[in-house]
Formats: structure tokens, C-alpha cells, sequence
């Protein structure tokens, strides 16, 4: 029970993976994504999006703010620019 | 018929050029290559972006933006997109020539010329067209720090109110070998009603045979993503289109360079079988002589 999660930035396609939860940085506040979503067009603030794989891992990216699309199990994000997040790092940053 | 010296010279040069050809048709395919990846990228998030601006049209008739206003008054402007160097068969001379008979058909309303690429701007600018703004230092070279700033300096003016409408003379990329010179307009975004409806009535019935719903949810509304979508699909317009012309202009120099080459190579096959010949014949004549002085020393 996946979708598809494509980021895209105006240089192109920055990454495509299949998910089965997805969590983005809207405009009015983050919201979460799960298969047969309603078909949602949004724009995304800075912030975090987070997805979990099929394997059950999480993945994280930085996003500038954007667009959103959610149609037909297929979710598209195009955003000015991305940053890889690396999860354990800020964690322990955070927790000291 | 030359002497062995001249034609020996003259294979040497040919030589020298097919070599110098062969190398920039070498470098055109890289560079064509990498344009190319990029164009193709670029294609895609055009693609997403004008299918979202479809729905949200389709979703809501009265959006209004800046971008998308038409006026009735003020000169044009035509950006015309050349490359900067030459080299590059026909390609500068066909969108010169597309660009001048667009002209002449707009002879009428003012037309302010914007030039992308030396060679459309010596061009005009020698034949007393007045250039608005040129930009002639890209080379080729799709850099995002050089090309935004073109598009947001165009967009600054027609959201000021001096230009009425934008348009595009580029190139449009279709394969390796193919290109054609095109025009587009750029500002004021244009999207037909028509084209619209249909594009929502294909959508829709692409849904009714999977049955998923037709209705949108627009976060926070459809004006507010309007807004946000329209300089985004502008951007991404101008990036797609230059690097159309790019690519293309890599494509038309790699192709002119293959013919350069291919041609030096058929010259160098006639000049080296002369050059056999005129040896042949100096050969035997030299051989003729001895044989005849022999004969005549035995007497």
C-alpha cells in the first residue's frame, strides 16, 4: 500500500521514492499524507517533510517553500531548493 | 595541374582543419549531452507545473494575477534567443530569418528587441534595429545565477507596465538532428478557456472509468496557490526555454561540424589520389628516360 513521493526543483527531478506515509510542511500547518489521499493541491512553507519507505524507514529532507500535489496515490512536490536532513545528527544535537 | 609541393601543402592544411573540426564536433556531443539531461529535467517540472495550472483553472473561473493581465497599449518585445558563437550551420540563420519576417508582419505595432547570444544582436543592430537590452555572455552555458536574473529583469518590466507582452524566438528542441525555430508568448501568461475545458473533460473522463473523484482541495484557497504557481511556471518557463535554445544550438554546431569533417575527409581523398598520380607520372617519366638513355648508350 504505497504512493509515490516526487520531489522536483526547477533544476529537475531531486529524488522519486515509493512511501507509505508522508509528512509536509503546508502553509496552514504540517499535514500528513496516506494512501488514497483526497486529491490536494498546496503550498509549502519552509519546513521538514518526513516519509517513511516500505521498509519502515524514516527519511527526512529540508524544504524551501513550494508546491504540493497530492493525486491518485501519487504525491509531487516542487520546492525552490532541498537539503538532505541527516535525522541522527540533529537529533542528538537537539536532546543534549 | 598543381605541382606535388602545392598539393602536399594543401593536403596538410585540410588536414589541420578536419582535425580542429572533428574536435569541436567532439565537444559539441558533450556539451549537447549535458544540455540535454538538463533540458529533459526541466521538461518534466514544466510538465508538472502546467498540469497543476490546468486544474486549478479548472477548479475555480475567476483567478486573477498580474502575470496574467493583457494590455491593449505599449510596445511588445521579442526576445530573440541566437547563440554566441558561430560555427553552427544554420541555425542563427534561421531563427534571423523567422525573426525577420515576424517583424514585417508586426511592422505596425512597436516591437522592442531583447537578444539572447551575440549573433542575433550584431545582426539586427547592423541593419539599424534598435536593441532594448542584450545579453550576450552566456555562451551556451545554462547558469542559474546568469539566466534568473534575465527573467526577473523581463518580468520586472512588464509588471511595471512598459511592455504589453513578451514573446520567445527560440529554437525548440526535438531530436539531435531536428530543431525548429519557434515562437511563443511568454507574458502575459495566456491559457485558452477552451483548452481548459477540455483538458478537465479528458481528466475527468480518464477518472470515471477508474471512479475517483473530480473535486480538489486547494490549501489555503485557489487564489492564493494561483498566485504562488504563476511566477513559478514563468521561471520555469524561461529556464525550459533557454535551455530549448541551448541544447539545440549544441545539436546544430555538433551536426554542421559531422558534415565540416565529413566533407574535409572526402577533399583529402581526392588531393591524396592526385597527389599519387602526379608521383606516378613523375615516376614513369623518370623511368621512361632512363630506359630511353640506356637504349640509346647500347647503340
Amino acid at each position: 500500500m504505497t504512493m509515490t513521493l516526487r520531489v522536483l526543483t526547477p533544476e529537475g527531478l531531486y529524488m522519486k521514492e515509493e512511501a507509505t506515509a508522508i509528512r509536509a510542511p503546508g502553509t496552514l500547518g504540517y499535514l500528513g499524507v496516506l494512501r488514497n489521499h483526497a486529491p490536494l493541491v498546496t503550498t509549502i512553507q519552509p519546513g521538514k517533510l518526513t516519509w517513511k519507505t516500505t521498509t519502515g524507514e524514516s527519511h527526512g529532507l529540508l524544504l524551501e517553500s513550494g508546491l504540493m500535489e497530492v493525486m491518485r496515490n501519487q504525491v509531487t512536490l516542487l520546492v525552490d531548493r532541498v537539503r538532505p536532513f541527516d535525522s541522527s545528527k540533529t537529533r542528538s544535537g537537539a536532546t543534549p | 595541374m598543381a605541382s606535388l609541393r602545392q598539393l602536399r601543402q594543401r593536403i596538410k592544411s585540410v588536414q589541420n582543419s578536419s582535425q580542429i573540426m572533428r574536435a569541436m564536433q567532439l565537444v559539441s556531443a558533450s556539451k549537447l549531452k549535458r544540455t540535454q539531461v538538463k533540458l529533459l529535467r526541466s521538461r518534466e517540472v514544466m510538465q508538472f507545473l502546467d498540469d497543476l495550472l490546468q486544474r486549478v483553472l479548472a477548479a475555480s473561473a475567476d483567478l486573477s494575477h498580474p502575470l496574467c493581465v493583457s494590455r491593449k497599449e505599449g510596445p511588445c518585445a521579442l526576445v530573440l534567443f541566437t547563440s554566441d558563437a558561430g560555427l553552427s550551420g544554420s541555425y542563427n540563420t534561421r531563427l534571423i530569418q523567422l525573426a525577420e519576417a515576424h517583424l514585417r508582419r508586426d511592422s505596425l505595432s512597436p516591437t522592442q528587441l531583447y537578444f539572447i547570444g551575440k549573433k542575433g544582436y550584431r545582426y539586427f543592430t547592423k541593419r539599424g534595429f534598435a536593441a532594448t537590452q542584450a545579453y550576450t555572455d552566456l555562451a551556451g552555458r545554462f547558469e542559474p545565477k546568469k539566466t534568473l536574473p534575465i527573467a526577473q529583469d523581463l518580468m520586472d518590466r512588464f509588471l511595471s507596465g512598459k511592455l504589453a507582452a513578451i514573446e520567445f524566438l527560440y529554437c525548440r528542441f526535438v531530436s539531435a538532428a531536428v530543431y525548429h525555430p519557434t515562437i511563443v508568448s511568454w507574458l502575459p501568461i495566456q491559457f485558452s478557456r477552451q483548452h481548459v475545458a477540455d483538458s478537465t473533460q479528458k481528466i475527468s473522463n480518464q477518472r470515471s472509468t477508474i471512479s475517483e473523484p473530480t473535486e480538489y482541495i486547494f490549501e489555503p484557497s485557489p487564489q492564493a496557490i494561483f498566485e504562488d504557481l504563476l511566477p513559478r511556471w514563468a521561471m520555469a518557463k524561461f529556464q525550459c526555454i533557454l535551455l530549448e535554445a541551448f541544447t539545440s544550438e549544441h545539436s546544430a554546431r555538433m551536426i554542421a561540424m559531422k558534415n565540416a569533417t565529413e566533407n574535409a575527409q572526402e577533399i583529402l581523398k581526392t588531393l591524396t589520389m592526385q597527389r599519387n598520380k602526379i608521383r606516378q607520372a613523375s615516376i614513369t617519366k623518370e623511368l621512361s628516360e632512363i630506359v630511353g638513355t640506356a637504349e640509346a648508350l647500347k647503340e
